[in-house]
């Protein structure tokens, strides 16, 4: 009796299923066929570069010469005894961590500040902001004349409070610091763009009843409420920014050259000069997959961190 | 524990050219359940935000029993708030939430460090707070709760940690906006009784924002109807319902809302509508014009020359269960009236039937055009004529 009843509906299925399979088959493959003009570009123009760049590193590939032998690690043997290179990647750091923590604290100061005025906050937030909008190669020009060692600004407001100025970006000692502040300056309205977001999405009740529970001053309610309700915020911010610092070229290409002595040579610099005037590319590929590989630990950090803790509301 | 009386006095507050409190005193005895009741935007929320001590009012003063408040901040002033939202902190436990209110107080700026701070407590203090969070914890059994944090919790287990926050130390006044409007009907009806058992148990005075009338009454010892920033009557709910001071009152108050016939007032004092007499109002207002006030269960449906029916059609007839909504409109100038009436009585009637209305005197609320309530006088009018007949059907 039960099977009786069964088989009819097991052929049912049956039967149903086959017209099923096949349009899922087809939607299947209209899915492809939609998705494959993206994936075609993303890998003509993303992956196939970052390959290439790969495949560069480990040969002796030189431009305009023909042929190139492939060599192995050699290239990367070879970095770790270039005194450039070290002083490079150590210079780009030491860049990093100066720029990218001043900027964040910066930044979120200026957002603090701006969030709490009530009139001419527009007017505030573009000021800040114009820095990121302005073209850094153009405003370097600026920043030379600002650091000019006889008719620089700077070195002149210094002189009428009685400080003797120095030559900012023409000394080994400063020159880093110098472009760090020039890198603060640019960046500083970027981040205060995004934590001023993020403090939007901060429910002004928390605030209430924070004062209520006894946080009487602006410092312990920043710290109960403010703080850890931005602390995703921050990390994004922070890690955009040491990606951003590592990332340092213009101001060293257009106000230093890596000078003095090689004290402001950072690694997108060198990586320009070893690909672009000596030409030698499979070097400066090993070199820009080292680099690569700082920017993808910077990445997977912020995204470990943001994964461990869970999102609030 | 004893509760603080709560004071306020001339509270006015102006947002640009709008004023939004104008003059506001209230004086809750100590441990008393004050409802601040009235339709949004009459200031009743502005109000609780002052006595909290989140706005500053531009006149009047907030005392609590023998300590003024009105120049002390938030902080100081040791009220205890519970939101509408909650405003939990979303990155804290249910037990860190709770003991907030205790850590900010007792501990100091560097006690309060994350890791080292610990270190830098003494352990009986730590001990202290974590035994209180958990006494409160378990009087509002949310035990069981204490290591979650407010994003893995429902609205009703958030509702009760906020509530925890509030009484975990013993403030002086307990505030309250709206706590339980994001709860759903059922648990909004079983957490009433809970708050009002908690209030009684810990005798703290209370204000209790909210916009249903119906909170207000069952929960409150006295409610405080608020309209367009003024407060018009500070009553108990019995009062506030059967002797309002004011026709706004009368029209907030009660659902469904309260029958209003416009009427003419003669030099006898009696008030006319439609050429019948209803009521008599001891001081006739100079303008003659008064409004009538009758609640739905007073009025009733009577027989056809009854002296002080009125006639008027049925619109239509709402069932409800425990009682039966018959809408009217009067036929000489279609003014709306609700009769409440049992069940029973009230299905027989159907839409466009002809019936006759009418209201004990006792039971006709007399308002001036103005909203004031008129004193009524014994009804000469009625000496003569029957006792209003129920219609049996």
């Amino acid at each position: 009796m039960s099977e009786s009843l069964a088989s009819p509906s097991s052929t049912l299925s049956r039967r149903l299923s086959a017209p099923a399979r096949r349009q899922a088959r087809s939607e299947a493959l209209s899915g492809w066929i939609l998705a494959s003009p993206a994936m075609a570009l993303m890998a003509m123009l993303i992956l196939a570069p970052m390959l290439a760049v790969v495949w560069f590193s480990l040969t002796d590939y030189q431009l305009g010469y023909p042929g190139a032998i492939f060599i192995g690690l050699e290239n990367y043997r070879a970095l770790l005894d270039d005194p450039l290179f070290l002083t490079s990647l150590g210079n780009t750091l030491l860049y990093t961590a100066i720029v990218a923590p001043l900027s964040v604290a910066l930044g979120l100061g200026a957002a603090l500040l701006i969030e709490s005025e009530t009139r001419g906050r527009a007017f505030f937030r573009t000021v800040y902001f114009l820095p990121v909008a302005s073209l850094l190669v153009a405003m370097a020009t600026v920043w030379q004349y600002l650091m000019h060692p006889q008719i620089g600004m700077i070195n002149q407001m210094l002189a009428l409070v009685g400080l003797e100025g120095r030559n900012w970006l023409g000394s080994s000692d400063t020159v880093l610091w110098s472009l760090a502040a020039i890198g603060v300056w640019q960046s500083v309205g970027f981040n205060m763009v995004l934590f001023l977001a993020g403090l939007t999405a901060i429910p002004r009740e928390l605030y209430a009843a924070a004062r209520i529970d006894g946080a009487a001053s602006a410092w312990q309610r920043f710290r109960l409420v403010t703080w850890p309700l931005l602390g995703p915020t921050t990390l994004f911010v922070l890690v955009i920014s040491v990606i951003n610092a590592v990332k340092v070229f213009e101001t060293v290409k257009t106000l230093t050259e890596g000078g003095p002595n090689k004290a402001s040579e950072v690694l997108l610099y060198t990586i320009y000069q070893e690909g672009f005037s000596y030409l030698q590319v499979g070097y400066a590929s090993a070199m820009t997959v080292v680099f690569l590989a700082i920017l993808m630990v910077a990445m997977l950090i912020q995204y470990l961190v943001i994964n461990r803790r869970t999102h609030y509301q | 524990m004893n509760g603080h009386a709560l004071e306020l006095g001339g509270i006015e507050k102006r947002f640009g050219k709008q004023t939004i409190l104008k003059g506001i005193d209230i004086e809750a005895r100590p441990g008393e359940f004050i409802a601040l009741v009235g339709p949004s935007g009459c200031g009743k929320s502005t109000l609780l935000r002052i006595v909290a001590g989140l706005e500053s009012p531009d006149a009047g003063r907030i005392r609590s029993g023998d300590r003024e408040l009105g120049e002390l901040p938030a902080a100081k002033r040791d009220v205890a708030m519970v939101f509408q939202s909650y405003a939990l902190y979303p990155h804290l436990t249910a037990a860190q939430n709770i003991a907030v209110p205790l850590v900010m107080r007792r501990l100091s700026g560097w006690q309060r460090l994350p890791l080292i701070g610990r270190w830098l407590t003494p352990r009986a203090t730590r001990d202290e707070i974590h035994a209180r969070v958990r006494q409160v914890a378990e009087q509002l059994e949310i035990a069981h709760l204490l290591d979650r944090k407010p994003a893995k919790m429902s609205g009703g287990q958030r509702q009760r940690v906020a509530l925890a926050r509030a009484m975990v130390r013993d403030p002086r006044v307990f505030l309250m906006d709206e706590p339980l409007s994001n709860l759903d009907a059922n648990l909004r009806v079983h957490t009433r009784s809970e708050i009002v058992a908690l209030q009684r148990r810990t005798g703290v005075t209370t204000l209790y924002v909210t916009h249903d009338q119906a909170e207000a009454l069952s929960m409150a010892d006295r409610v405080a109807v608020m309209i367009q920033g003024c407060l018009l009557q500070l009553d108990t709910p019995q009062r506030i319902y059967q002797d309002p001071r004011h026709l706004e009152v009368a029209r907030f108050i009660g659902t469904p809302r309260i029958n209003q016939l416009d009427a003419r007032v003669d030099d006898e004092g009696v008030a006319w509508v439609d050429g019948t007499a209803l009521a008599r109002c001891a001081e006739p207002p100079r303008d003659r014009k008064v409004v009538l006030a009758i609640r739905p269960p007073a009025l009733h449906l009577v027989a056809e020359h009854h002296p002080r029916g009125l006639t008027a059609w049925v619109k239509r007839c709402e069932y409800l269960g425990t009682e039966c909504l018959l809408h009217l409109e009067l036929e000489s100038d279609a003014t709306p009236l609700i009769a409440s009436l049992t069940p029973e009585l009230g299905t027989a009637y159907r839409p466009d039937q002809r019936v006759w209305v009418a209201a004990e005197p006792s039971q006709t609320l007399i308002f001036a055009r103005s909203g004031e309530r008129l004193t009524a006088a014994e009804p000469r009018l009625e000496r003569s004529a029957n006792q209003p007949e129920k219609l049996d059907v």
